[in-house]
């Protein structure tokens, strides 16, 4: 795995811990970069059926490399849902973003509270 | 020159500050009713997450302008990125992002426009039909937002003023 992938790794497993309720996180990847790999932020798609729908709403955060996050990131936070439709190509992700791979929760995380 | 992402995104960030910061100023003062104390703490929830939507770049702020009920998932989310972003995260973070969730939602449902599907017409800014009978807001004690005794409410506070914070320092 590159940097990125360690830190989106890392990332993720903080939210999965933090937020039992998430049963699914996937990156997310441009097709191209839009800034420079530095500034390009790390995506990630996370599936929570304790969320409202409310379709596609990405939040961006700054870089926090005090904090071990190098990178800025973009969260998504979609239903069970909305995941099933974005799969199905009903519900796109912004500027052609797409899909990336899902990363597992944490075998010594359980999903409960 | 057309304003950025990043320029709408420090614009809301720093009126979120001003609207938490007259909030917090207003607490020792007894005679104002706490529908206008809430009234800048719901105004900078909003902003924060409005912030947090802008600064992707491409995004169009007029399509936030006019929206109100999507703070509590955001405000859950910007929570839980800041409880990741601490070094030293507390030891019941489980615990806190559930009960700031909660706390969000409550905050949501301060603005007139947010009602549950009219379950929860009590808000900050006009009086409402409930029962028949006609309630004013500054009247009303808000009870679940009493924020400086609910568990995890002063964390809540601290994790907005600190993910406020964070929006205003320059990128690294």
């Amino acid at each position: 795995m590159n940097d990125r992938e360690i830190i989106a790794k890392l990332l993720a497993e903080k939210h999965y811990h933090i937020e039992p309720s998430i049963t699914e996180i996937h990156t997310i990847h441009s097709g191209t970069l839009s800034q420079p790999p530095q500034l390009e932020p790390i995506k990630l798609l996370e599936v929570n059926p304790n969320t409202v729908a409310s379709g596609i709403l990405p939040l961006w955060f700054d870089a926090v490399p005090a904090s071990g996050i190098p990178y800025p990131s973009v969260i998504i936070e979609v239903t069970p849902g909305e995941y099933e439709q974005i799969r199905r190509n009903e519900l796109k992700l912004p500027d052609g973003w797409l899909l990336g791979q899902p990363i597992p929760r944490p075998e010594l995380e359980s999903s409960s509270p | 020159m057309t304003p950025s992402a990043k320029n709408w995104g420090y614009a809301f960030a720093k009126q979120a500050m001003a609207d938490f910061e007259t909030w917090i100023a207003l607490q020792g003062f007894e005679k104002i009713p706490s529908c206008q104390k809430l009234h800048f703490l719901q105004m900078a929830c909003e902003k924060i997450c409005k912030a947090h939507l802008c600064k992707l770049p491409g995004a169009k702020p007029e399509d936030f302008q006019s929206s109100h009920a999507f703070i509590a998932k955001v405000l859950a989310i910007v929570v839980r990125q800041q409880l990741s972003e601490t070094p030293n995260p507390p030891k019941n973070a489980r615990f806190l992002a559930s009960r700031c969730g909660h706390l969000a939602r409550e905050i949501e449902l301060l603005h007139p426009s947010v009602q549950d599907g009219g379950r929860r017409p009590d808000n900050c800014e006009y009086p409402w039909n409930q029962g028949n009978l006609l309630y004013i807001p500054c009247e009303w004690s808000f009870p679940s937002l009493n924020l400086l005794e609910e568990p995890a409410g002063r964390t809540l506070l601290k994790l907005i003023h600190s993910a406020i914070g964070r929006l205003l320092v320059p990128a690294e």
